[in-house]
């Protein structure tokens, strides 16, 4: 792991998988689930994948996908920063006005 | 112009020199050719072309991502390899920040289900695909059949 993730106390919900499951799992087990563009940074680390690109965010957490190119999908449970969940749920508005308007 | 080749894991055997014969022809056509990858892939490829007759610049994978996305670095063509999910998640990636025409060129044992997955998830991909592992010259001639890549570049502006 790099950036500041790495030096977070983190935990491994999910590994070794697809995007895809990824998606479905930060869908099921997420208390909520905000939805972001590919390169957009949490924890100064940007986010690989198909878009829209899930974070999950609960009350003690956020949950995101951790792409390796050699390992595949990964779903990380960081500890909540409000800092961080105020630029994702800005950034999941701003996201889905872009794509309506993208029709 | 510019190209750049994002490698994936390089546990396929094809992956490095279908790389290298991509980089001959981009170069040849006049392309300035940039490759990123991970650390392993890349390596491979520099120590495949130590005199760098096929590839002159190398960047990390993240750095390449980092600069796309702050606007500082574009190019017009990205070539993904792709012979895993993960491979396309770093293309998709890479095709929503830049401008550059998204070429993917999928091989491996899963090549067929996953060449179509690419073409249902990226918008404009050019998608190239053979069941090659050890064996690069299956890819080699769909490759050779494509001819000017510069046809391929969206924006000519």
């Amino acid at each position: 792991m790099a950036g500041c993730i790495e030096q977070m106390d983190y935990e491994i919900l999910l590994k070794n998988a697809t995007f895809k499951d990824t998606l479905r799992y930060i869908t099921e087990h997420a208390a909520k689930v905000y939805y972001v563009g590919p390169g957009f940074k949490v924890f100064d680390r940007r986010l690989i994948g198909l878009p829209p690109v899930p974070v999950g965010v609960g009350p003690s957490y956020i949950m995101l996908t951790y792409v390796k190119p050699c390992h595949g999908s990964f779903v990380l449970k960081l500890p909540r920063d409000e800092e961080e969940i105020a630029r994702i749920v800005a950034e999941d508005k701003k996201y889905n006005n872009k794509r309506k308007s993208k029709g | 112009m510019k190209a750049l080749l994002l490698l994936g894991c390089p546990e396929v055997p094809v992956q490095t020199g279908l790389a290298l014969y991509i980089g001959n022809t981009l170069k040849a056509q006049g392309f300035e050719v940039i490759c990123a990858g991970t650390p392993s892939a890349v390596n491979l490829m520099k120590v495949a072309d130590p005199k760098k007759a096929y590839i002159e610049t190398y960047i990390n994978i993240d750095k390449c991502i980092d600069q796309i996305a702050e606007g500082t670095f574009d190019v017009d063509l990205t070539f993904g390899f792709i012979h895993k999910d993960s491979g396309l998640q770093y293309l998709a990636t890479i095709a929503a920040l830049s401008r550059s025409t998204p070429v993917a060129v999928v091989f491996g044992r899963e090549a067929e289900p996953l060449s179509k997955e690419v073409g249902e998830s990226l918008d404009g991909v050019h998608v190239v695909w053979a069941k090659a592992v050890h064996n690069p010259l299956p890819l080699k001639k769909k490759l050779d059949k494509i001819g000017e890549w510069a046809t391929l570049v969206r924006d000519q502006s």
